[in-house]
């Protein structure tokens, strides 16, 4: 439909609201139906949404647990690291986006205002201000990035790929009970913390071992390709939930005794393995869209065959496959909710903690649709920034 | 390419870690002969696979400085986690008191949640020390699973709970009905089998997570529900209107719920039971936390002394220090003070003691003359 | 690698030995022979890890097990099964709803998906912005969140049984569930069956004639055949001396309805959460391949005189549905994976099953094994039939 419009944009009409209400919702009496059928159906249940949301639901669950459900039974004295892993987060959100993404004003207002948003949560004084803190840390990367932009490039990419570990750090902690940073065992880790570091543990790892299955399921060797090709499609043949359980009945067995790994290591070990079987199909796809031609003329320019890999087919394989990466990291998030069925406390495992609160019996709803709200929040959020990167790296402008 | 390999090598070490499904073909002769002996070998040191040994899992409790306890994380009257996220329960009180009792410090204690599925795995595997979730000792889980149960601190037996609305009395009153329950426990096991034997028919839903059992049970999805009656009575009074329920005066089974730890290091599981004992010893002769001191200072009752530490070396014989039970009713109190704590009258959860009184007050803790 | 082993050959070349060892065939099957010995290794290692870990908890790896009592009762069975039916006979049954479960959801999440998709590419700005409000909600909750959400709404705000809502049928629908009534074979239905299958050949084979004879559009033919045998199949019945099934509907005695069919709340559950969770990836699938067809081809079929209907059952249909198919069948077989989470809400499908087995038993390698190989194979299943239809709609170019 819009190939004839790419090639002579049609001369715009005139536009006036009725002309756009009878072109958009009312050109035949069967779309006309149609449109005040939806119209009150649309009316019918967002009055019946609003009626129930600020009459009936009883919020004080949310309000009373946010902290149980934002990062487990994390201890509170400790607090301060999270918010110290929040604030480079803000920070380098901040200065990436003054980097990279600065042409968008309104995406780029929402970005930097968004912590000041949830300044303004009904919650206690304190965790207020430290989201405005948040927010001045945001803004002022933002502001660095656009002084010094050349200078901070690299040294924002390297802060991206040490931050991860820094902050797995930071959780867990290293000294002693009374030292500064003392351990916090991951049996407390909790709430969307731990579906965060779940997740991103997951996604990160899961990258380097699925492109090394992808590159040896393309090998010419066949006992290599034939091993991958059984690691891809066992693991894609089996749920999720089947591998957790695994990791936590199963993998303790095959470790030399004496040596143990924790749950939620597990976990995330089997998260990663599963991932990757996944990741690893989603690099061949991007691998075998590339053009014989690319091989041939990389090995006309002398290229070895380790550099036109690094140089010339995994960047274009990368740009190719950044939409469907961004759909694998927004999925990848919403299963980290399975770790629940195998007793880790992640954002709806500790939601059902909450539940059984004796004073909270029975609202399930409200708990339910808070959970919904923040994860559709978030995957929409991160879909965004991905159309945000894909638009920067020009995968629309080549292809279509 | 040597670097594709060498990635390739190093990933293909990570993956067979985790691609247990090739492996496990039955197993080979060799493997079978030993195992087919009774696990009770194992426990006493087998030449050919070292068992763990005595004193290990204390000797890594005390240098990880905390005791790993497995628990429930949503069973109310046992171990439920508040809004602050701090955990409390009758469970939660027998794990501090192990605790306060090996370290000294109720504290130092690390509660790792668990479900149905993987509490014995998890404690077969090491990741938690003892498993203290209201779990009944049965059998098949005794000398199966290669674990040890120490004295149940818990007698229950599984009833049923109706809504006082159907008018329904007795079990035969539920023939056809549809009952929900929670899984992986002994739960459905006991009703499948009292169904059966008075032939009536009934549909079972199983839920993970007690809380789920109340709910849709209350939502009318089941025309009953059945759990432990300690549970029953727990969900009843926490109910909006507990008069609306009634739990039947049948008891389906025995269900003794005890600590748990793994087969194979008996000072580990001396202390556990100790634990419990010196908790029964103190609740029978009224010590308690505000009394302990002075009991300590002026008891003259000998078995007080050997208790408290004041007299013969009998922590040391646990591999504890002298003072451990002092340590742990001064810090958690006698059993008493934890039921009143978690399921006394005052509480949300209330349960009457009952058989789970003293042997002096018709009740069954009996603990072993501590001498 | 060819140029890298070529330059080290030259560089090395007045030594032939280590020529030869750079020799790339060499190096092929040397690679491939550490490669495999490492894979040998590490796997024996861990096999040995489990066979002492399992040896000192003093179990052995074995299949007995399922013979045994499973002592449990399940709710929802499609075969017979009690508490004395052995664990073989559970986990069957779990199979089987998980088949169950996964073919209702299919069904309906395509009918579902279809319909979102086709509103998604529809002019009307309204119905376009719903369908793309109901994708972008659905696509970015957790299945798992949808599903126990819609089995929490469905338990809680339907009526009891008492005030069951009466449905045509009749069927009733409480948080019971939707007893529906059964139909059961009685003494005629034999050869009842048997003049359905005579009608069915003669059906066939007159259609197929009549289609050749009048160059009808198989699509046509194909209606025509369905009505004929519906006409039969009454005709059948009525001449029978008794009805071949008598309809039993649902009644309710004492606690419950009792008599015809029941789906339970769980299944109900599950399936509105696979159907509302899967729906989006359908109709996304399905919005790209209409678009898909690019716009000449519309108006191509237009300049040669074909209907509407015909454009969109000869040219538009077989070009999307090429777009379409490879996309549905990892759609389809990730909801039949992700049926598995019908185990949060007490559905007794397989995971559910195989983990109540577990915990009796304590056979978590045996068991996690049996069920990931039933995945497999429902799996692999799937795929051979979607990769069928796949050649089937494939367009044969040159």
């Amino acid at each position: 439909m819009t190939a004839s419009n790419q090639i002579l944009p049609p001369p715009t009409e005139r536009y006036t609201i009725l002309n756009w209400l009878r072109k958009n919702l009312f050109q035949n009496w069967l779309s006309s139906i149609v449109t005040l059928v939806m119209l009150y159906v649309i009316f019918v249940s967002l009055r019946g949404i609003l009626v129930w949301t600020l009459t009936e639901g009883q919020w004080q669950v949310i309000i009373a647990n946010l902290r149980l459900l934002m990062v487990g039974q994390y201890p509170l004295q400790q607090i301060w690291r999270i918010w110290i892993a929040v604030g480079i987060f803000g920070a380098l959100i901040g200065l990436s986006w003054g980097l990279w993404i600065r042409q968008k004003l309104a995406a780029t207002l929402i970005t930097l205002g968004g912590p000041f948003l949830l300044a303004l949560l009904p919650v206690d004084t304190a965790t207020r201000l430290t989201w405005v803190g948040v927010g001045f840390i945001t803004a002022a990367g933002f502001g660095l990035a656009r002084v010094f932009p050349r200078f901070l490039r690299r040294i924002v990419l390297v802060a991206w790929l040490v931050y991860l570990p820094v902050v797995l750090l930071l959780v867990r902690g290293w000294t002693a009970e009374n030292g500064p940073i003392p351990t916090v065992g991951t049996n407390i880790w909790g709430g969307l913390m731990l579906s965060g570091l779940i997740a991103a543990v997951g996604i990160i790892l899961s990258f380097p071992i699925g492109a090394a299955l992808a590159i040896g399921r393309m090998s010419r060797y066949p006992l290599i390709s034939a091993f991958c090709v059984v690691y891809i499609e066992l693991i894609r043949a089996v749920p999720l939930i089947t591998v957790f359980f695994m990791s936590q009945t199963m993998l303790p067995l095959f470790l030399p005794s004496g040596f143990n790994i924790d749950p939620l290591m597990r976990a995330m070990t089997a998260f990663t393995l599963f991932n990757a079987a996944y990741m690893a199909e989603n690099v061949r796809g991007g691998l075998q869209a590339i053009p014989k031609g690319q091989h041939e003329a990389a090995a006309a320019l002398g290229l070895s065959s380790f550099q036109s890999l690094r140089l010339i087919i995994l960047p274009q394989a990368l740009r190719n496959i950044l939409p469907i990466l961004t759909a694998s990291v927004i999925g990848s998030f919403r299963d980290t909710s399975l770790v629940m069925i195998v007793g880790l406390l992640d954002f709806l495992g500790i939601a059902r903690v909450v539940l059984a609160q004796p004073q909270f019996l029975g609202r399930h709803i409200e708990v339910y649709i808070f959970l919904a709200f923040v994860y559709w929040l978030i995957s929409y959020i991160v879909s965004y920034i991905g159309q945000m990167i894909e638009a920067r790296t020009g995968v629309d402008a080549t292809r279509r | 390419m040597r670097k594709i390999l060498f990635v390739m090598v190093i990933l293909s070490v990570l993956l067979a870690a985790c691609a247990p499904a090739a492996t496990p073909a039955p197993a080979p002769a060799a493997t079978t002969a030993p195992a087919a002996a009774p696990a009770a070998t194992a426990a006493t040191g087998n030449a050919a696979v070292k068992p763990t040994g005595f004193g290990d899992i204390l000797k890594g409790v005390l240098a990880r400085g905390k005791l790993k306890c497995g628990i429930n994380p949503s069973n109310p009257g046992f171990s439920v986690i508040d809004s602050t996220g701090a955990a409390s329960g009758l469970d939660i009180d027998m794990c501090r008191a192990v605790a306060a009792a090996v370290l000294g410090d109720p504290k130092l204690v690390e509660f790792v949640p668990t479900t149905g599925d993987t509490r014995f795995t998890m404690l077969q595997t090491g990741d938690i020390d003892v498993l203290i979730r209201s779990t009944t000792y049965t059998f098949t889980r005794d000398t199966d699973l290669g674990l040890n149960f120490a004295p149940p601190y818990f007698y229950d037996g599984q009833g049923i709970m109706v809504k006082k609305a159907s008018g329904f009395t007795k079990l035969e009153d539920l023939n056809g009905a549809s009952i929900c329950m929670g899984r992986g426990a002994t739960t459905e096991l006991n009703l499948a089998d009292a169904m059966a034997a008075k032939k009536l028919k009934y549909t079972a839903s199983l839920f993970d997570n007690p809380d789920d059992v109340f709910s849709t049970f209350e939502q009318g999805r089941c025309d009953a529900m059945s759990n432990d009656k300690s549970g029953l009575i727990a969900q009843r009074s926490m109910a909006k209107n507990p008069d609306d329920y009634v739990i039947l005066d049948v008891t389906l089974s025995k269900e003794p719920l005890a600590p748990v730890v793994r087969q194979g290091d008996d000072q580990w599981y001396d202390i556990i039971r100790w634990t419990e004992f010196a908790l029964w010893i103190a609740d029978e002769k009224g010590v308690t936390q505000a009394n302990v001191d002075d009991t300590k200072a002026k008891s003259q009752d000998a078995e007080l002394q050997r208790l408290l530490g004041v007299n013969g070396e009998m922590g040391a014989k646990l591999g504890l220090k002298n003072e451990w039970a002092y340590n742990l009713i001064k810090s958690v109190g006698n059993f008493d003070e934890i039921w009143q704590r978690n399921l006394g009258p005052t509480t949300k959860t209330a349960i009457q003691r009952g058989i789970n009184n003293q042997w002096t007050k018709g009740g069954l803790l009996y603990a072993m003359p501590l001498r | 690698m060819n140029d890298r082993v070529e330059k080290k050959v030259l560089k090395w070349n007045r030594q032939s030995l280590a020529a030869w060892l750079l020799d790339e065939r060499f190096l092929q099957i040397f690679a491939q022979v550490v490669f495999a010995g490492i894979v040998v290794l590490v796997g024996y290692t861990l096999y040995q890890n489990m066979a002492n870990a399992l040896a000192k908890q003093g179990m052995v790896l074995g299949f007995n097990f399922l013979r045994l009592n499973s002592g449990f009762d399940i709710g929802f069975t499609l075969i017979h099964q009690t508490y004395a039916s052995s664990n073989l006979t559970a986990l069957e049954v779990g199979l089987l709803n998980t088949i169950l479960v996964s073919i209702i959801s299919i069904i309906l999440s395509t009918v579902l998906g279809v319909l979102v998709g086709i509103m998604r590419v529809s002019n009307n700005w309204l119905v376009n912005r719903l369908a793309w409000f109901y994708i972008e909600i659905f696509r970015n909750i957790p299945l798992l969140l949808v599903i126990v959400f819609s089995y929490t709404l469905y338990v809680f705000n339907l009526p009891d049984v008492k005030n069951a809502a009466v449905l045509p049928g009749p069927s009733f629908l409480s948080n019971r569930g939707l007893n529906t009534p059964s139909l059961v074979p009685t003494a005629t239905n034999t050869p009842y069956l048997i003049t359905l299958l005579v009608c069915l050949f003669a059906t066939i084979f007159l259609v197929r004639l009549v289609v050749k004879r009048f160059r009808l559009d198989n699509f046509i033919g194909g209606l025509i055949g369905l009505g004929m045998m519906i006409i039969l199949g009454a005709i059948a019945w009525l001449v029978m001396p008794s009805a071949p099934y008598s309809v039993e509907v649902p009644v309710k005695l004492g606690l419950n309805y009792t008599g015809g069919n029941v789906l339970p709340p769980e299944l109900m559950g599950i399936v509105i959460g696979l159907v509302l969770g899967s729906s989006p990836f359908t109709a996304d699938t399905v919005r790209a391949g209409l678009q898909s067809v690019s716009n000449g081809q519309i108006e191509a079929a237009h300049a040669l005189g074909l209907s509407g209907y015909q454009t969109m059952r000869l040219v538009i249909f077989p070009q999307a549905m090429r777009v379409i198919v490879p996309p549905m069948t990892s759609n389809y077989l990730s909801l039949t994976k992700n049926s598995s989470l019908a185990s949060a809400i007490a559905f007794p499908e397989i995971v559910h099953i195989a983990s109540s087995i577990t915990s009796q038993t304590g056979r978590a390698v045996e068991i996690m094994t049996i069920v990931m190989g039933m995945y497999a194979c429902l799996s692999l299943i799937t795929s051979l039939f979607m990769n069928w239809y796949n050649n089937k709609v494939k367009i044969v170019e040159r």
